[in-house]
């Protein structure tokens, strides 16, 4: 107790050295916020993603209907961006079309990002016989020529919206495990842990609450490029006519609509803006991903 | 005093792909509740493995336990499944580690890594955790402590760390505290005080203390009972004041030695020990301190007299051939 009034003493004496609390995240935005191109991206992206939000709820065009009476017309005030080669709303199907991609984006980054940070984590913690199984797997994973099991995935499964998220989620995770593994063979090697293990905390605990957080920052740096890529890809499918299925629209099948040269030569309006849509996407994401990956770097110092 | 912890013929090795390292080669030991144990030696020469595998901190595989037990509660520590043995681990036995600026999760506040032993072995709810993190920070000397939950571990110096790496020790007012050389990483003038703090939380809580350092002042100041180990046994093992007037095995007179003394005004070289400690991929035949040793006589080479350490005035056991005056 004569411990207790010492130390009571020795407070009022000192407050003014204290730093403030900052946490990583919030530093690391800070940082994040001087990345020019990051910031264009983040708002480009914003802006996209806001349409593709609100603009189907207040849009008097169908993205579905067909109007004979109004095939092929040039950009006009009812028609924004025009209507296609049956008569179908550009501007309306444009910005369904961006729910679509960003859907496929988000949805198969989440699958492939838990599949990864799970099996990563695992082989990184234990280490030895599981991680030699389950990295061996992945090199498997990583030499099939991704296309071409998509392609059979899609085959077998059938095309459609979700099965496509599926391909590629469950297709695209080795990158991410890869890196996970690599954090936590070097995270759980430091004094940390074992401090962990030595204040008896549950096993499950120490990787997913100590470990995962240290490992987070090129986890979501990979994640966002892994997104312009899922975006990429569904496009690609898509115009392959596997992915996607008219008539819900997406950028890629918008693409594939138009590939008669006619279409490319008279009505190109049916395809510049997909084409646009998917640049900018992906070009926002991944100057995000840079940013990202300079605002999270602990040894950068902006 | 009751016996709190016996530890008898505990042996530790590394097998790795290239080598075979007798780490750990069957030291035996009682600490006494309220006691506190001094473990010196060089690097190297087994202090922490011997009391880290204990709790099982040391990488297994490389590292295993070939033999020995650890009685604790009734229970082998050694042997008891790993579920029961998570519930010992910070909440009967708690850890101060080497190195503050490591042993922190960066990423974590304070106050989160102080209240999970809470959590995990007395069921508390978080608001009461918080509540007893916060006492415990006060205990050992932050201010501001209830502001200070909510920092981060880089906003606090190396010894204010090592103050909160006590409390998290504390947190669960465990039994014994393993303490692996808590003020090597620290400048002198705090090393100071965080024994002082450590001295003043023994006589609060009555918390049993294994010591582990090479800085034979350091021990001086704060143990009851030293063990001097080299190669992997116990050499010499007396009371504090026994072992440091009265130092019976070559090897210690050697250390005590080469220590500068404060009295006296002759500024002569220090003395050393000559050689390197051994390599411990191979056990001795003879006594491993035989090739550095100045009193070697010809059993030395020939029989290894740490296994059959010898008792002699009371609690003073020292492992040579030759009886030292």
């Amino acid at each position: 107790m004569k411990l207790l009034r010492k130390n009571q003493e020795s407070k009022n004496l000192s407050n003014s050295y204290l730093l403030k609390g900052e946490s990583f995240f919030v530093k690391s935005f800070k940082r994040f916020r001087k990345h020019k191109l990051a910031m264009f991206g983040l708002i480009m992206l914003g802006i996209v993603i806001i349409l593709s939000l609100i603009i189907p709820l207040f849009n008097s065009l169908s993205a579905f209907e067909l109007n004979f009476s109004e095939v092929g017309q040039r950009p006009s005030w009812k028609h924004p961006l025009g209507t296609d080669n049956i008569g179908r709303d550009v501007f309306a199907r444009l910005i369904l079309g961006g729910r679509v991609s960003l859907a496929v984006g988000f949805v198969s980054v989440l699958i492939s990002t838990s599949i990864g940070i799970i099996l990563g984590g695992i082989a990184g913690y234990k280490g030895g016989i599981v991680d030699n199984i389950i990295m061996r797997l992945t090199d498997t994973m990583m030499c099939f020529p991704y296309l071409v099991i998509i392609i059979v995935m899609v085959a077998v499964l059938g095309p459609s919206l979700y099965n496509t998220i599926l391909a590629i989620g469950l297709l695209s995770w080795t990158g991410t495990a890869r890196i996970t593994r690599g954090q936590f063979l070097y995270l759980r090697e430091l004094q940390f842990i074992e401090a962990d293990i030595s204040l008896g905390i549950r096993e499950g605990k120490i990787i997913f609450f100590h470990i995962l957080p240290n490992a987070f920052s090129p986890i979501i740096v990979s994640a966002t490029f892994n997104m312009a890529n899922a975006i990429l890809m569904e496009a690609g499918l898509s115009y392959l006519g596997l992915g996607v299925q008219v008539p819900t629209p997406s950028w890629g099948n918008m693409l594939g609509d138009a590939q008669s040269v006619t279409i490319l030569e008279i009505m190109p309006w049916m395809w510049i803006p997909a084409g646009a849509m998917i640049a900018i996407t992906v070009l926002s994401v991944n100057f995000i991903g840079d940013g990202l990956r300079d605002a999270l770097d602990p040894k950068m110092k902006l | 005093m009751p016996v709190l912890l016996k530890v008898k013929n505990l042996k530790v090795h590394f097998e790795t792909y290239e080598e075979y390292i007798y780490a750990v080669n069957g030291i035996s030991y009682t600490l006494n509740s309220g006691e506190t144990i001094g473990i010196v030696g060089e690097s190297g020469c087994g202090k922490t493995v011997s009391i880290m595998s204990l709790l099982r901190l040391i990488d297994m595989p490389p590292g295993k336990i070939v033999s020995g037990t650890a009685i604790f509660e009734g229970k082998d520590l050694l042997s008891i499944p790993q579920k029961e043995l998570q519930k010992i681990r910070g909440n009967k036995i708690g850890v101060i580690f080497q190195d503050p600026m490591t042993a922190f999760n960066q990423v974590m506040t304070i106050g989160d890594q102080l209240i999970e032993g809470l959590i995990e072995h007395k069921g508390m709810s978080k608001k009461k955790a918080l509540e007893e993190a916060k006492r415990l920070l006060d205990i050992v000397g932050i201010a501001n402590p209830r502001e200070r939950l909510r920092d981060y571990p880089f906003q606090f110096s190396g010894g204010m760390r090592q103050r909160v790496m006590i409390a998290i020790g504390l947190i669960c007012q465990p039994k014994i505290i393993i303490a692996d050389e808590p003020t090597t990483a620290l400048d002198v003038t705090i090393q100071a005080q965080i024994i002082d703090l450590i001295k003043q939380i023994r006589e609060e809580f009555g918390t049993s203390i294994i010591w582990v350092t090479h800085d034979l002042g350091v021990v001086a100041g704060i143990a009851d009972k030293v063990m001097v180990i080299y190669g992997g046994y116990i050499i010499e093992e007396a009371p504090v004041d026994m072992l440091y007037n009265n130092p019976k095995h070559p090897y210690t007179r050697g250390l005590l030695a080469s220590l500068p003394k404060i009295e006296g005004n002759d500024r002569k070289r220090l003395d050393y020990i000559s050689g390197q400690p051994p390599y411990l991929n191979k056990l001795p035949k003879g006594c491993p301190f035989e090739p550095r040793c100045s009193y070697r006589i010809e059993k030395c080479a020939q029989e290894n007299p740490m296994l059959t350490i010898r008792n002699i005035e009371g609690n003073h056991r020292v492992a040579c051939w030759l009886g030292l005056e």
